[in-house]
């Protein structure tokens, strides 16, 4: 996947603290509640707010990285230029969230590869459960896994994203964990 | 005030470095390379086997070996010097890196429409290679950016180490696009094909260009030079003349037919509809295309969703099914088209149809989903 | 592009904003910290050395030049190789031979190496000034890429492998002057840098038992000639766990 050094190096630097705060998750902060949703964060992680998106992570955002994002309906998928809505099939969403991340790389993601997609329960609703893959430029396989749902209010991705040598799956019951205990 | 002196200084200090450059003549040429333009084939080297390791390569020997074959009609004195390679990309892009490998995108491959439209691309991108277009775009940059230096432009110059920009995002200059198109028609008329297909290719897909209102990175660059690049195809075949020469619509399609849909699939995967509506659409497109492509233009106007769409998408999906009953994904988009309008009974039964037809489908746990909640309906 | 890009540009920056100091910033795995001896390593492998060299031109445009890379990674390997320890004891470092491995082997250990990459990459963006709520990572470095180069203890018999990859880049004469002119005028123009990363990479766990990176302005180091070579590795070396002090650097036989 083409992502440039210098798209990369703007993200891990904006994603540092010159632009915004990582907070360590303890007990007493695990609850975690946004204006639309909550959940409950993994204690020992550090997590960044970022306009409608929550980051998590534990050893760095390039080792592995939760994101939890909430979108209103209209122009949910800016790329593609198309809208969610509440009456939208659970494969339908899948569909359009699968090309939304095929048309936000330069390349089309040519590598990448489905490996599940199937309907999930989250939160009382009916949404989808998507694992796929990908190689870097370096060759290096990426798994990521993308749980979404929509509500009246909007749509809600929730998406985990780590190396698949090793780290995928050494954190992938965390993610699990975490999107089970969304509420709307 | 300075920066202006700091420019005028480096310039008349700094050489600046010719881009009188001497065409390669022959394979042989290959194994005397100038020092800068070894630095341009590593480069090129390590961006062929990064493309490889990245899985960017549709990976068809036999498509390729085809493409290959057209190549050396084209250059044979080159033979083994210039390699062919496809890439797994919907997008319209066709590209030659310094060291002879040129590469061309599924998505270009599946629009064409005969080998000699294939051998017009083919031959452009050849006389970027033999005539070193790269290495005298690099120095031509180089040259500028040493002046612009001095204007503290120093950076904001996209892609000057990305090959596959220069000669495709931003294109090499326009005399040496036209040196490429000239040299290629010759090229194209020498090896025996209809040259009177090198305009069609370009009016083909500016016809796509306008439709789609496409600005992302192009073979063709910009819109404006699509034109001008038409006009000058269409001198060219004036000036020497339309032939009998060979088209070869039969070989192509055999070759290219299993990308058509393909490319459909992946058209709908991007949620780019209009592409699909753009080619099947067209009054000749079943010709071309097999019945089984009625699904893809539902789909597409399922997508679209403008008014009358989804009665125009039911249609397509039953001629699908009329014209191809063994494909199932018509069945699918019928049984959603039934469920959502109520219609339990009739949904499931295409559902269980779906299934049958396809038994391994990947979306079975979706479908399965759907048949228990249409149950609990009924 | 190497595939490290990334990994540099951030190292350009932290030199920039430390104002072209070079100070190193070794990072050893948590458990050697707090025990020395317990990580005892007999056979460590040098990996194919990634240095890439490239020459500024005197606007800016960068171009590797291969026949200085390879210059460059000859000095490398050898201002690391060292003579075998007394006893037989670590620190023996002998280029590994990848010729050696199965076409799947080779790959796995690609795969690994870019996995290397990253957790390096990883490991410097959580240093970086402004972001001290990830400093504890270097403070508790325990960085790993899992245990699938198991096959290199087991099959081979070797214990560990010495990451090193670097980039310099090397103005060219135009460049050097456009640089005097611009200071004539007031006008700073970048000249290059020099720069290595190593990791030193436990085969049968995975974990990245030492890593450390050292960086230099343009004209203080120079990775084509071997003995600037040899005081740029000495001062990646420095916290080396497997680095005997009785023999040090630059005093082997190379190979």
């Amino acid at each position: 996947m083409k992502i440039s050094a210098g798209a990369l190096v703007l993200t891990l630097l904006l994603l540092s603290g010159c632009a915004t705060t990582w907070v360590k998750v303890d007990d007493s902060g695990r609850n975690y509640r946004s204006e639309h949703y909550s959940v409950t964060l993994p204690t020992g992680w550090l997590r960044l707010e970022s306009d409608n998106t929550l980051i998590l992570s534990r050893d760095g955002i390039l080792l592995q990285i939760i994101s939890i994002q909430y979108r209103p309906h209209e122009n949910t998928f800016e790329k593609i230029e198309k809208d969610s809505s509440v009456t939208m099939l659970p494969s339908e969403l899948a569909q359009l969230t699968i090309a939304e991340l095929k048309a936000s790389q330069d390349d089309g993601l040519p590598s990448l590869e489905i490996l599940s997609n199937t309907p999930v329960e989250l939160a009382g609703h009916t949404g989808f459960d998507i694992h796929l893959r990908y190689k870097t430029d370096a060759g290096l396989r990426m798994d990521v896994e993308m749980r979404g749902v929509v509500d009246e209010s909007g749509f809600y991705l929730l998406k985990y994203s780590a190396p698949t040598l090793h780290y995928f799956e050494r954190d992938r019951q965390t993610y699990k964990t975490l999107t089970e205990s969304l509420q709307l | 005030m300075r920066h202006v002196l700091l420019a005028l200084a480096v310039l008349l200090l700094t050489a600046c470095e010719t881009t009188q450059i001497r065409p390669m003549q022959s394979q042989e040429d290959t194994s005397n390379l100038a020092a800068e333009e070894k630095r341009l084939w590593h480069s090129a080297e390590e961006l062929d086997e990064q493309l490889e390791k990245a899985d960017y390569l549709y990976g068809d020997a036999e498509l390729q070996a085809y493409l290959e074959t057209v190549m050396h009609k084209l250059y044979p004195e080159y033979a083994g010097a210039i390699t062919v390679r496809v890439v797994d990309s919907p997008s319209l892009n066709a590209f030659a890196l310094p060291n002879g490998s040129i590469y061309i995108n599924t998505g270009m491959l599946s629009r064409l429409e005969n080998e000699a439209q294939v051998a017009t691309v083919l031959a452009h991108e050849g006389v970027h290679f033999t005539n070193k277009h790269s290495w005298k775009q690099r120095r031509s940059i180089k040259n500028s950016t040493a002046f612009a230096t001095g204007f503290g432009m120093v950076t904001g110059i996209p892609g000057l180490g990305d090959l596959i920009s220069l000669s495709s995002i931003y294109g090499y200059s326009k005399d040496l696009e036209r040196e490429a198109d000239a040299e290629g028609f010759l090229r194209l008329q020498a090896a025996g094909y209809d040259v009177s297909q090198a305009p069609v290719t370009f009016e083909f897909l500016l016809a796509e260009v306008e439709a789609l209102d496409i600005d992302e990175p192009y073979f063709f660059s910009t819109h404006p030079a699509l034109e001008e690049r038409i006009n000058n195809f269409n001198e060219l075949v004036s000036q020497h003349g339309t032939t009998n020469g060979y088209k070869g619509t039969e070989a192509y399609r055999l070759h290219t037919n299993k990308l058509q849909l393909e490319l459909l699939a992946d058209y709908l995967e991007l949620s780019q509809h209009e592409s699909v509506l753009l080619i099947l659409e067209r009054q000749d497109a079943f010709l071309r295309y097999p019945p089984s492509a009625w699904y893809y233009l539902g789909e597409a106007y399922r997508l679209r969703n403008e008014e009358g769409d989804t009665e125009r998408a039911v249609n397509a999906y039953q001629t699908a099914i009329q014209l191809s009953p063994e494909f199932a994904p018509s069945y699918r988009a019928l049984g959603v088209y039934y469920m959502k309008n109520n219609n339990p009974l009739q949904a499931d039964n295409y559902f269980i149809k779906y299934l049958e037809l396809q038994p391994d489908a990947t979306d079975r746990d979706y479908i399965e989903y759907y048949r228990a909640s249409l149950k609990s309906q009924r | 592009m190497s595939p490290l890009r990334g990994l540099y540009l951030l190292l350009v920056f932290t030199l920039v904003l430390s104002g072209c100091a070079t100070t190193p910033s070794a990072m050893v795995h948590t458990t050697i910290r707090q025990d020395p001896g317990s990580r005892p390593l007999q056979q460590i492998v040098l990996l194919p050395v990634d240095v890439d060299v490239y020459e500024m031109s005197a606007g800016g445009v960068k171009e590797e030049v291969p026949e200085w890379s390879s210059t460059a990674e000859t000095n490398i390997r050898n201002a690391l190789l060292v003579s075998k320890g007394s006893g037989g004891k670590c620190c023996v470092t002998r280029p590994v031979d990848t010729s050696s491995l199965t076409a799947n082997e080779r790959e796995i250990l690609e795969e690994h190496l870019a996995l290397f990459n990253t957790v390096a990459t990883n490991a410097v963006w959580a240093t970086l000034p402004y972001n001290a709520a990830w400093h504890f990572k270097a403070e508790h470095f325990d960085y790993t890429l899992g245990d699938g180069l198991g096959f290199l203890k087991e099959k081979y018999g070797l214990d560990a492998g010495l990451v090193i990859t670097g980039e310099d880049v090397v103005s060219s004469s135009g460049r050097k002057t456009t640089a005097v002119l611009g200071a004539m005028f007031g006008i700073a123009i970048p000249l290059g840098h020099s720069m290595l990363i190593g990791g030193l990479v436990d085969f049968s766990t995975g974990d990245v038992l030492w890593m450390n990176h050292v960086i230099s302005a343009a004209g203080q180091d120079d990775l084509r000639d071997p003995a600037s070579c040899i005081e740029l590795a000495k001062s990646l070396m420095k916290e080396y766990p497997g680095l005997s002090p009785a023999h040090g650097i630059g005093s082997g036989a190379g190979y």
